[in-house]
């Protein structure tokens, strides 16, 4: 009678209880929370961003020099080429709510049946871990005018422009 | 022959009994080694989270039986909900403006007792059936230094420690700080072609704000020249400060100026501290004014409040 395998079977049972142990240590223990944290960095960034671009839009032109409406609405329709920015004023209140953080800034909007995305503001490349927020707003030929901006808009044309805006941390 | 092979060495069952008493030994003698980090600490991120969103975007909410609405911080009693965002019109909840911080609604923050905050904002923790209060600290700050509003500094909470594992969220807002008035171009009045005048009624509890726009340039080298109030001229600083607002940054102003620039004037409020029309008078040079007459804008009428950004922070740990 052939009595092998035996120990193998005790042998596998033991390394099988091990991996179980194994796997159930690291899962409990604190080194799982590290991702959680990048997590949490990634929401406390998307918050902070989105905030930004709220304050710049909600802050009347008493308490800022151009909200959003106006900094979209002066846009000369060139696109930037990197590292200027084309609009330098939208740029620097963004830098001034934002310290340590980078961005790219893109204006999204129809125009003839077409989507358009244009590059405004540059800063580089997104890095890893780099979160979209966006932010509506509504131009019309006034607000164009008052801002001296080149849209081109007809009289009783309404422009809803999407301001996207990918920050990351460097 | 008979085989042997297959039968259980005494040396490995030696070997992985030891394994397993070192390892129960080290499980159990060793607190906190293997005890679960993510439940505790990724609650104190909802916690943090949670609170600053309710203080940025909520406007709070008191009730009781024969009424209710978002201005809790005149009834106080009947508090449900903690909320700072500004809302104009306390009977509805759809007019609530995020990131906007309403000066009364700190005003009282600042003034609720501890175990009410602790409780309304869900600062604390369930452990078997009883209840631990979480340490925290909320303040609001600008340029890391926390500001006053009505000359109380804005920080609730203890000090965060250093040793601990903290939860901290930070969000932009928009804070009351005083008022402004905007007067662009032709909208402002003058009694003289190189004297911009504005009539403004007393009193007021902070410090007010004039900004120019737009200024028409009708000469080379255009400059300010001085500023009075009812005929005496005002020094800087002690009644006033000039500055150029450029984004969200206050530039110093030295008087030469183009027709781009947005020029304030922060006006000390002491200089208006009787219930009368006053009459400022900014007067320029080479810079040309339309709208001359005898009757001025007053600057109660046109002001609304100035809003600047701070960052609030919620910090909480166990």
């Amino acid at each position: 009678m052939n009595e092998k395998g035996q120990l193998h079977t005790l042998e596998g049972l033991a390394a099988a209880l091990m991996i179980t142990m194994t796997v159930l240590v690291i899962s409990q223990s604190t080194m799982m929370v590290t991702p959680q944290n990048e997590l949490a960095v990634n929401v406390h960034l998307e918050q902070l961003s989105s905030d930004a671009l709220a304050v710049i839009d909600t802050a009347d032109s008493g308490s800022v020099e151009h909200d959003l409406t106006e900094c979209v609405s002066s846009w000369n329709m060139m696109e930037a080429t990197y590292p200027a920015s084309s609009l330098c004023d939208l740029d620097d209140e963004l830098s001034y709510l934002l310290p340590g953080v980078l961005y790219n800034i893109e204006l999204a909007y129809f125009k003839d049946q077409n989507l358009n995305v244009k590059k405004v503001i540059i800063n580089g490349p997104p890095g890893e871990n780099s979160v979209v927020v966006r932010r509506f707003v509504t131009i019309t030929n006034e607000t164009v005018n008052d801002a001296g901006g080149g849209w081109n808009l007809k009289e009783d044309e309404l422009r809803v422009v999407e301001v996207r805006m990918t920050t990351w941390k460097v | 022959m008979k085989d042997e092979s297959g039968q259980i060495a005494v040396d490995f069952l030696l070997g992985i009994s030891l394994v397993l008493i070192a390892l129960s030994f080290t499980m159990q003698f060793v607190p906190g080694l293997f005890t679960s980090g993510s439940a505790g600490e990724s609650s104190l991120d909802y916690t943090a989270y949670r609170t600053a969103t309710i203080l940025v975007e909520d406007t709070g909410w008191w009730e009781h039986s024969t009424g209710n609405g978002t201005d809790w911080e005149t009834h106080t009693s009947d508090l449900m909900r903690i909320g700072l965002a500004v809302d104009d019109e306390p009977g509805t909840r759809l007019t609530n403006v995020p990131n906007l911080i309403s000066k009364d609604k700190i005003g009282q923050f600042m003034l609720l007792d501890e175990s009410i905050m602790v409780e309304v904002l869900g600062l604390y923790n369930n452990v078997d059936g009883s209840r631990f209060a979480y340490g925290y600290n909320i303040s609001i700050t600008k340029k890391g230094a926390i500001i006053n509003v009505n000359n109380t500094a804005i920080t609730r909470g203890t000090t965060v420690p250093d040793d601990q594992e903290i939860a901290k969220i930070s969000r932009i807002v928009l804070i009351e700080h005083g008022t402004t008035a905007v007067l662009k171009g032709d909208s402002i009045t003058s009694s003289s072609s190189s004297k911009a005048t504005v009539n403004i009624t007393g009193p007021f509890e902070e410090n007010i704000t004039i900004q120019l726009q737009n200024l028409n340039i009708s000469g080379v080298g255009p400059a300010f020249v001085n500023a009075s109030l009812d005929g005496a001229i005002l020094t800087q600083p002690a009644d006033m400060t000039i500055y150029r607002l450029e984004g969200w940054d206050h530039s110093p102003f030295s008087g030469s100026l183009n027709g781009t620039d947005v020029i304030c004037f922060n006006i000390d409020n002491s200089l208006f501290n009787m219930g009368t029309e006053y009459r400022i008078d900014l007067e320029f040079s080479n810079v040309t004014f339309n709208n001359t007459g005898t009757s001025f804008v007053n600057y109660n009428n046109i002001s609304s409040p100035l809003y600047e950004p701070a960052y609030l922070t919620v910090e909480v740990w166990q």
